[in-house]
């Protein structure tokens, strides 16, 4: 079976789709049910900074792979039917 | 009005937790590097290493948050005339309860443990006449003078309700 490598980056999307979620929920309770609260607005700009950070070190490592490059995968895997 | 919270105290070991699982993580890379160093001379493999990598970081660092957030937004408020129980359960989960004050029948603290007897935090456990269950107020800061402040203002709400209750008669 062979692949393109940027394959892997389609579960990628998913992920970031669902952190996004997540995120956004967090934030979402934070406005809706706390009052505005130093202790809140900090610890929310300690994470985001830490997710442009992380995402920044991601993107480092990431970026210079060859996504082009065609992936060959259980190549020498051969399924036959059994004979009698 | 009192608004009370689980003591700052109980996140440490959330962010304890956060160190170790970043901490394995740097192990597993470590390890990885010295025991099999031809996984990161592969492109295939090389990438799968740091998607794995990234979205593990991710996911610890949210993991964090929400233990943030489900302490902020659990909180138990106390006026002169009833307690609100607010809990945070997970992301998709709240409960909202409320107890008048003239219900209260008994009131227990306790501070078990010897970092909650060291920073003074500990249970609150409040037990009404009704066939509610009892409210829980969890790891507060204070928790025997928040009991006999409890104790003092369903006194006060006590005498309040048998006076009106006489006017009625």
């Amino acid at each position: 079976m062979a692949f393109p490598l940027y394959y892997l980056l389609f579960p990628l999307a998913v992920f970031g789709a669902i952190y996004a979620i997540f995120v956004l929920m967090d934030l979402y309770h934070l406005a809706s049910f706390a009052e505005m609260h130093f202790t809140s607005f900090v610890m929310t700009f300690i994470f985001l900074a830490g997710v442009a950070y992380i995402c920044f070190w991601g993107w480092t490592f990431l970026a210079p792979l060859n996504w082009n490059e065609t992936v060959t995968i259980f190549n020498g895997i051969t399924f036959n039917a059994p004979t009698y | 009005m009192h608004l009370l919270r689980r003591d700052i105290i109980t996140l440490i070991p959330y962010v304890l937790f956060l160190f170790l699982l970043l901490a394995v993580e740097l192990g597993i890379y470590y390890l990885l590097k010295n025991l099999f160093p031809e996984l990161f001379l592969k492109n295939f493999t090389l990438a799968i290493l740091y998607l794995v990598a990234f979205i593990y970081t991710l996911s610890v660092w949210l993991f964090f948050y929400t233990a943030f957030v489900n302490y902020f937004l659990d909180m138990w408020i106390i006026t002169n005339d009833r307690i609100v129980d607010i809990r945070q359960k997970g992301l998709f989960a709240r409960v909202v309860a409320e107890l008048d004050l003239f219900r209260v029948q008994d009131v227990t603290s306790e501070a078990h443990g010897i970092f909650a007897t060291m920073f003074d935090f500990g249970n609150v456990y409040i037990q009404t006449a009704g066939e509610q269950e009892r409210f829980v107020f969890y790891n507060i800061p204070e928790p025997h003078k928040i009991r006999e402040a409890i104790i003092r203002l369903a006194d006060e709400d006590r005498k309040f309700h048998n006076a009106d209750m006489m006017k009625e008669q």
